[in-house]
């Protein structure tokens, strides 16, 4: 009976540490998701996701990116203009592309949420645009399979 | 007929040899056709013909390989091999029609996708090593090397595996790749496994290195080798080549190092042979890629740079990609450490749940069941945009929110006020009920009751502080002592109204925010060219204007100074006077007409006469003549002057070319060899001199004179000639498509205004806006003094009904304390009045400025309209106010 006891009460410390723990990788996991989002806006569109910025050297890294391919890199020309068509999904990109720091509309940084293949390798991601009405595109099959 | 070309009939003799090629030449003059007649086609050789035919057709072969037997035939039998039944092949070695172990290799299905099949990963990748065992390396592995390892330690070693063979052969052949690169010169050379050794871990360290680091990176500590999805199975399988070069290493190298001697050096897995770069391969067959030919792109230094930048942009936007898949494979990671502990937490409850039910504890459920979190997300553009918005809003809110309460402050306050003003109004009607007009009054302002304005409080202020002072005269002391109460209630009521008005300022200044200097004027477009613009012939001609006013006056101004004393050549720069005579050769009879045009004369003497053409016209007799030094000649008008010509320049009409004689001649030899010369006007001449007789046509330059010296009618626009003279002007300067005389066409003109510099033109348009804006920067700091000036003001008035009030109270004080002294009441009432203006004076003198003394005569002004108005039932009080008027 008391061995019991003492053994409840082990246990009792042990759950409480694991909860703790438990709840710091959740912590850790949510940091990481917005960190991920931040970083993936950043880099997909140039514009810093906290004050809306153009981040100032756009014209290079404009160039190519892992979605829209390295096209644009082997190209002579150096205008951005010539890797418009390269992606579908640049819509905004050319409008945008000039200035150094033009406050553009966060709406159209012209990455559309499907393209956030970072943030949407996440399930929970996933649900939380779903839930805000913000991914129109994709059905539930597709969300499964991204999300695994 | 035909013609065949004969060309090469002159060459080396055609046809000599059947690779001898037909070329095509261009048919020239120089070369001579043979000419078939028909008789002749016949006798031909149809061979030679037909077989120029042949090779005249590309074949699309390379030109060696034409040689070749099965070809060559082919391409003799030409078109009827096309068209022929039986066809002729070049023979291939058969395939075998079957392979029986095809569905050993291939057994999956495959199911074609919808899509496109997206893979980055190359082929290299997904097989795992390079080297592809053969029949005698399983031979060896079997048969000898894992028998033997069996043998030798019989129970702890495991078999190596035809993977980890592989991967240990091909990690041989990298080094040896590295180490020896020309091998095949002297395969025997081959180095020992000890010196290949470090080269070999060096290889593998780096790929080892690298998944260490990311692996690190991850915090991935699971022990076991750090492997993705794309590594190859065999890969997964496999040892890590570190342990099998250890263990291995040295004796598969001997057995590698017979083999790789035994075929020469080279691979002994053929591989695929590609061309070297840099070296052009064109003998060997087996090169399987060959480079196309590009042109090379220049090397500059600024496609140096350029590349320099787009390298460096990419490592970095590689490096940034990396970036979010490491963050994402740690995220990953995190999320199965989460399930892993939720797992354990699971457990953990299971054991406690049971150990409760054992011991029969209850309570303490707190940590057993999962609390309902709330659902912590990512913060995304869309949601940050959402609440700044909703920020905003509440933030707009609150300010109304504010606004209202303040609003309701200031109303309740007002309404305080003047529910106490009317209270204290009603208890002064109690007390001076004696007095009729006054009641009336009090009664007139509280029928106005709500809406008492500031101003009519002051008036009640002032009117209580009147009637306080008869009321002083006709009640007793404990009625003073009460009035005094009164007052101080009074001065309560007015610090309250005081600093109801500073709110008010206040709210005044926070409602007008736009009073503060506005400079910068952002303009709507069409706004911006507001000012006029000024005309450029108006300018011009106002400044000719002035020009001309300018030296007339300076003109004016020294013919003063000078008087009649000097005579100033430069008055009259155009009529110097030239006496003139012919040379002494030329007979005068002889020359062929007398004019100065004619250039043949000799001047002899040249001076100044001033009114010259008053003289010649006979107006004046006083004539001054000065030689060029300006000395004075007194006896040239004694001298007979054949004949005097004036000219003057400003009469077009007198205007002489003197490159053209006005006349022309021509000699004509007559009968009798009399000669004859003709005399004839100078047409050219005379054109000029009626240039204006010839426009005469076009328009009608009487009218014009006509209709610009009466200014006053009214112009006609249909037909007015004035007009019309100016369309004519202006069409005959501008309308003309040629370049050259009158400017370049404007067609041609550069777009920019006037061919000024883009930076200069914004200048120019800045000063515009500059004005413009100096005028709304005037405006808005005159706005902002007036603002200012009426916040002194109102402060100024304020201050003064203070100090007004204190000085009444004590005047009333005095006054009190004369009530109690009644005799000589008169004489010392004004002695104090007197007195008590003193003070005030200094207190009016200390603000020296000019709007300060305004402010206070308003305020006097004011206040003498207050006072007369209660004046007249009251004739005693009214003593004061000339003594605040002086002041």
């Amino acid at each position: 009976m008391e061995e019991d006891l003492k053994e409840y009460e082990e246990l009792k410390q042990t759950l409480k540490a694991a909860l703790k723990e438990r709840k710091q990788y959740q912590d850790d996991i949510t940091s990481l998701e917005q960190q991920i989002y931040d970083k993936e806006t950043e880099y997909f569109s140039n514009v810093s996701p906290e004050t809306g910025h153009l981040i100032s050297n756009s014209a290079h890294t404009i160039q190519g990116n892992i979605i829209k391919g390295f096209d644009g890199f082997s190209k002579t020309s150096h205008h951005q203009s010539s890797h418009g068509g390269s992606s579908n999904t640049n819509n905004g990109h050319s409008s945008s592309g000039n200035g150094a720091t033009v406050v553009i509309d966060p709406l159209n940084t012209g990455l559309p949420n499907k393209d956030r293949i970072f943030s949407l390798s996440d399930s929970d991601f996933v649900n939380q645009l779903k839930q805000d009405g913000l991914l129109p595109g994709l059905d539930d099959d597709n969300v499964i399979e991204s999300s695994k | 007929m035909s013609i065949v070309k004969d060309h090469d009939m002159d060459g080396t003799g055609r046809h000599s040899a059947g690779s001898s090629r037909f070329r095509h030449r261009k048919i020239s003059v120089k070369q001579h056709l043979r000419i078939y007649r028909p008789t002749d086609l016949k006798n031909l050789d149809k061979q030679e013909l037909q077989q120029r035919d042949v090779v005249d057709v590309e074949t699309g072969v390379e030109k060696n390989e034409e040689k070749e037997v099965h070809l060559h035939r082919i391409l003799q039998k030409g078109a009827s091999q096309i068209n022929g039944k039986a066809k002729e092949y070049i023979p291939t070695p058969d395939v075998l029609p079957d392979w029986p172990e095809f569905d050993k290799f291939y057994s999956n299905h495959f199911h074609e996708p919808s899509t496109y099949i997206k893979f980055s990963a190359t082929v290299e990748d997904c097989c795992g090593s390079n080297y592809s065992m053969d029949e005698k390396d399983e031979i060896f592995l079997e048969e000898q090397f894992n028998k033997q390892l069996i043998e030798d330690n019989s129970k702890t070693t495991t078999k190596l595996s035809e993977d980890e063979f592989e991967i240990l052969c091909s990690a041989f052949e990298n080094a040896i790749q590295d180490r020896q690169p020309f091998l095949s010169i002297d395969p025997e050379s081959i180095l020992s496994f000890d010196e290949i050794k470090p080269t070999l871990l060096k290889i593998d360290l780096g790929e080892y290195g690298l998944r260490s680091s990311l692996a690190k990176q991850l915090n991935y500590t699971d022990g076991k080798r750090f492997l993705t999805q794309f590594d190859p199975e065999s890969q997964i399988m496999a040892r890590p080549l570190i342990n099998l070069i250890d263990l291995y290493g040295s004796q598969i190298y001997d057995y590698w190092k017979i083999r790789k001697i035994e075929s020469n050096g080279s691979n002994i897995f053929p591989t695929l042979k590609f061309e070297r770069p840099g070296e052009k391969e064109e003998i060997d067959p087996y090169v399987c890629f060959r480079r196309r030919e590009v042109r090379h792109p220049r090397k500059t230094r600024r496609i140096d740079i350029i590349n320099c930048q787009k390298l460096r942009s990419l490592h970095k936007e590689l490096k940034r990609a990396k970036e979010l898949a490491l963050l994402v494979a740690q995220r990953e990671q995190t999320s199965s450490l989460l399930l892993k502990k939720d797992s354990d937490v699971f457990d953990d409850r299971i054991k406690i749940k049971n150990l409760k039910r054992k011991l029969n504890i209850r309570g303490d459920e707190d940590d057993l069941i999962n609390h309902r979190k709330k659902q912590v997300t990512v913060m995304t553009i869309e949601r940050r945009r959402q609440i700044e918005e909703e920020e905003i809003l509440a933030a707009q809110l609150a300010k109304e929110k504010a606004a209202t309460e303040a609003a309701e402050l200031a109303q309740a306050k007002a309404a305080a006020t003047a529910a106490t003003a009317t209270a204290t109004s009603i208890g002064n009607k109690k007390l001076s009920s004696k007095n009729r007009a006054l009641k009336k009054h009090l009664e007139q302002l509280l029928k106005s009751g709500e809406k008492l304005t500031k101003q009519q409080i002051q008036q009640l202020q002032q009117l209580q502080r009147g009637k306080s002072d008869i009321s002083s005269k006709n009640l007793k002391k404990e009625e003073a002592l009460l009035q005094q109460q009164q007052q101080q209630k009074l001065l309560l009521l007015q610090q309250q109204q005081q600093q109801q008005q500073h709110q008010q300022l206040l709210l005044q200044q926070q409602q007008s925010p736009s009073i503060s200097s506005h400079v910068y004027v952002k303009l709507p477009f069409s706004k911006i060219p507001d000012i006029e613009l000024d005309d450029v012939d108006k300018l011009l001609s106002e400044k000719e204007k002035n020009a001309k006013r300018f030296v007339q006056e300076r003109m004016e101004k020294r013919k003063l100074e000078d008087g009649n004393t000097f005579f100033n050549l430069t008055d009259d720069p155009y009529n110097p006077v030239f006496e003139m005579n012919l040379p002494e050769k030329i007979n005068s009879s002889e020359s062929a007409f007398s004019s100065i045009a004619s250039s043949k004369f000799v001047i002899d003497k040249s001076f100044f006469l001033p009114n010259l053409e008053k003289f010649m016209n006979g107006t004046s007799d006083e004539v001054k003549i000065f030689d060029k030094n300006g000395d004075r000649i007194s006896d040239i008008l004694n001298k007979e002057l054949k004949k005097v010509e004036l000219y003057n320049p400003f009469d077009a009409q007198k205007e002489l070319h003197s490159r053209e004689y006005p006349v022309k001649f021509r000699r004509r030899i007559g009968r009798a060899g009399i000669q004859y010369l003709d005399r004839k006007p100078n047409m050219s001449c005379a054109e000029v001199a009626n240039e204006e007789s010839m426009l005469n046509e076009f328009i009608d330059f009487d009218a014009v004179d006509k209709e610009d010296n009466d200014s006053d009618a009214t112009i006609d626009v249909y037909d007015s000639q004035s007009d019309q003279l100016t369309r004519f002007y202006d069409k005959w300067k501008y309308d003309s498509p040629k370049t050259g005389d009158y400017g370049t066409p404007f067609s041609n003109e550069p777009s920019r205004l006037n061919k000024l510099s883009n930076n200069t033109q914004v200048i120019r348009f800045g000063t515009m806006l500059g004005s413009k804006s100096y005028d709304q920067l005037r405006k808005s700091t005159m706005r902002y003094r007036r603002d200012y000036i009426n916040r002194i003001r109102q402060q100024r008035v304020l201050q003064q009904q203070l100090q007004q009030q204190q000085q009444q109270l004590l005047q009333q004080q005095q006054q009190q304390q004369q009530l109690q002294q009644p005799q000589s009441q008169q004489p010392q009432n004004n002695q104090t009045t007197n007195q008590e203006s003193k003070p005030k004076k200094k207190n009016n003198k200390s603000p020296s400025k000019n709007s300060s003394t305004k402010t206070t005569s308003d305020h006097i002004i004011k206040h003498e309209n207050i006072d007369t108005a209660p004046s007249t039932p009251i004739p005693s009080q009214s003593s004061s106010v000339p003594q605040q008027t002086s002041s």
